[in-house]
Formats: C-alpha cells, structure tokens, sequence
C-alpha cells in the first residue's frame, strides 16, 4: 500500500519545487514601436532595439507564481521627436527603459514542451521610466544635450515562456520568456545631467498619451536562489 | 652456541637494517614537505558560508543594528545633500510617500546594488541562507528609504527593488569571487577578496575556519583538522 502511495506521489516530483521564494535574473534584448505626440498626427512609429537584464523576486506555489519583476535595458533610436517645455525636439537618442510590476504566472504542468520544460504565461500592471538622452537636439527652445527627458509611464505585461521544473531550485532552473508590453506616458520630466551625482529636475508635466508604444522582449535567465 | 649467535647478529642486524630504513623514509618525507612547503602556499584558514537558523531576537537585533548604523551613515556619507535638502518639514512631507526619482545612473546603477549587495554579504556573514540574507536586506533597505532618506527625498521605486535585488545578484557575485580569492592563500587574493566582501574582515564572519594539518611520521599519516570558532 505504501508502494502504492509512493508510486502515486512520484509523478508529482516533475512539477518542480513549490512554495519557495526564489530571486531570478537573466538576460534581455528587446525592441520597441513608440509613437511619439508628434507622428502621430503623422500616422508613423519609431522603432527602437535594446538589450538589458531582468529579475524577479517570486513566490511559487505549485502551479501558481507570484512575482515582482523588473525589466531594464539601454538602446538607441534615430530621428526622435517630442515636445517638453512648449517646444519641439527632434534628434538622434539613447534610452534607458525600467519597468516594474508585480506579474502573475501560471505554469501548465500538465503539458511538458520538452523534458521538464513547461509553458507558463502571465500578466500584470507595470510602472516604467524612460530616459531620453538626445546627441545633438534640434530644438527651437532651450533643451539641450545636456539635458534629458524621463517618461513616466503605465501599462501591462503579459508573458509567454517555457521554464524548467525540477524538484528544487538549488538546481538553478532555467527560463526562457517573451514579453509583450504596452504604455502610455503619464508625465514628462526634463533633467538636467550636466552633474552625473546631482539630480536637477528643470520641469514636470503631464503628457497623457504623449508617448505610448508597445514594447516587446525576449529574456532568458535562470534560478539564482 | 653458534647458532643462537648467528641468529642474534641476523636479527639485530635485519632490525638496524630496518631502522635505517625507516629513519631514511622519515628524513626522506620530511624533506618532502619541507620542499613541498616551499612550492606551494599553505593556508592558514579556510574560508565559506555556514547557513545555521537564528532565532527572531537575533534577527531583530541585527535588523536594529543595521537601522541604527544608516542614521549614522547616510548623513555621514552624503554631508551636503543631508545640509543643503534635509529637513523635519521634509521629512514629513516625504513620509509615505513613494516617486519614481529621476536620478543619474551614478546613484540607480552604482550606489544603490553595491549598498544592497554588502547589505547582502553582512546577512551572509552572519550565517544567514541566501534567501533569508536578501529577505533582511529587503527589510533594511525599505526602513531607510521609508524613515532615513525621507530627510532629504521621498521613498523611490527603483531603490525599493534595485537595493536588494540588484544588491543580491551581485552580492553572489562578489560572494563567488572574494570566496575564490581568499581561499587562493596568497596576499593578493586575500587583500582583494577582503576588498570585495568586506564583512570577511570583521568579528561576526562565522565562515572563517582553522585549518590544522597534521602528519604523524611514525605511522605515516596525515590529517586535516578543521575547527570554526564563532
């Protein structure tokens, strides 16, 4: 009878470890179509690449994940245009793009894609700041290269990704993960970056829908603890 | 007669014979060592992480400590910033309040995951688990930014998650690497393993172990003696 038991019981090893926390980080690259106030009247998108990193923060039950995940890369994106301060901007720029947001996932642990790889997706709210550094601004104001803008906007995750399961997470279990994102900015910072220690916000404003895109992302990484 | 004498000469002599021997493979090992002690490094100490369970008024305590040390720290560290933007009207106005900061790289990419990381590597050094480590460095971090750095500015999310989490990745990191060095036994690797993980040096490291090699020549064996002391 105990056999028997634990013959019924060992299947449930392949689901991997459960009710743990782990901290997860990998690598990321991802590419973006942002519409800016500017095209959009002319009905155009500008695209950006990027690569960066991610991590996690997530407790898993057994099927179940709750995470705090934050996505961060660099990139850069030719002929750029916003308007901060009353005025036009338009340039060659690189960005920094963070994102948070908590996301929870469901792993299908039912359906094994390869070995004790699992499909998993999940969705949530995200918080996100980009930072706009332009080169050589044209500008009829006074924005300058020594100056940058930072979005702050909100949105969504959603993710699609194959995770491997194993029974614990010493084991370093690795993800593989694709990210869809949208946002819409909420307000508009220009900073002064002449002092890289200093922190000189110049001006704030709203900016609904003044920057919005959608932002997509291919990460890979693994169980660090 | 005879015989008993020649068995007597045969014995003593196959006996010295044996003695010789024996002096000449302890004087022959001895000179091994002694060779080997000269190409190679001896290390005096053995060094790594022993994950052990604290009980709560211990884990309070340190959480205490570690808060009490930011006060000291932060205006310690920043002077200007505390003189010229610090004040009791902003700290209340800051209180509960959370922003995103716009603030340079300096401090977001920097300042911030290397304070979390040795936040981490203290935990660690206190004989904390990985998780239970950045569990507590979570905790300090979110106390300063709730009730020290509130001073000068609000709480941000990007410190929130960033210090500890950004602090742990490379707290392994550097928990990986100063490990390495100082477990190379030479001076170098120990000055910069001490570098990179600080809490190495000092009394509450519970991951330093003797290490007592021991040979008996007589019945030519060797042993290592490991002790940790706390």
């Amino acid at each position: 009878m105990i056999k028997l038991f634990i013959l019924i019981l060992l299947p449930l090893q392949c689901f991997g470890y459960s009710n743990d926390l782990a901290v997860k980080s990998g690598l990321s690259y991802s590419w973006a179509n942002i519409k800016t106030l500017q095209n959009r009247n002319e009905g155009r998108e500008d695209s950006m690449t990027g690569a960066g990193f991610n991590t996690h923060v997530a407790y898993k039950w057994t099927s179940w994940e709750f995470a705090l995940s934050s996505y961060i890369f660099w990139g850069d994106a030719d002929g750029l245009r916003f308007r901060a301060q009353g005025n036009d901007i338009e340039g060659d720029a690189t960005y920094r793009h963070v994102s948070f947001g908590p996301i929870l996932r469901y792993t299908i642990l039912s359906l094994p894609v390869y070995k004790n790889w699992h499909p998993y997706f999940g969705l949530g709210p995200s918080w996100s700041l980009q930072t706009i550094k332009m080169d050589e601004p044209q500008t009829n104001g006074t924005f300058n290269s020594r100056q940058k803008l930072t979005y702050e906007s909100r949105g969504g995750f959603l993710v699609l990704g194959l995770e491997e399961q194993v029974d614990f997470k010493e084991y370093h279990p690795v993800y593989i993960e694709f990210l869809y994102s949208y946002k819409k900015s909420r307000n508009l910072s220009v900073v002064d970056s002449n002092d890289p220690i200093e922190t000189n916000i110049l001006s704030t404003e709203e900016t609904k829908q003044d920057l919005s895109g959608h932002f997509y992302m291919i990460s890979i990484g693994i169980t660090l603890f | 007669m005879k015989l008993f004498i020649f068995i007597y000469f045969l014995l003593t002599s196959t006996f010295s014979y044996a003695e010789e021997n024996k002096n000449d493979a302890d004087q022959s090992l001895e000179k091994k060592l002694e060779q080997q002690s000269k190409i190679t490094r001896e290390r005096k100490y053995s060094w790594g992480y022993i994950d052990r369970s604290h009980s709560a008024r211990e884990t309070g305590r340190h959480l205490l400590g570690i808060y009490g040390v930011t006060w000291l720290v932060y205006p310690l560290s920043q002077p200007d910033v505390v003189k010229d933007r610090g004040s009791w009207d902003n700290y209340k106005n800051n209180f509960g309040k959370l922003v995103f900061d716009r603030d340079e790289p300096f401090w977001n990419w920097f300042v911030h995951p290397i304070s979390g990381s040795q936040l981490f590597l203290y935990y660690r050094a206190n004989g904390y688990d990985r998780t239970s480590a950045f569990a507590l460095a979570a905790i300090s971090s979110t106390l300063f930014e709730f009730t020290v750095e509130i001073y000068t500015e609000p709480a941000s999310v990007q410190d929130l998650y960033q210090t500890p989490t950004l602090g742990a990745v490379l707290g392994i990191a550097l928990e990986n690497m100063s490990m390495y060095l100082l477990n190379t036994g030479n001076l170098f690797g120990r000055v910069m393993g001490h570098f990179l993980n600080p809490s190495t040096l000092f009394w509450f490291y519970e991951g330093k172990v003797i290490l007592t090699p021991e040979v008996d020549l007589n019945k030519k064996k060797g042993a290592l003696t490991l002790r940790a002391t706390f």
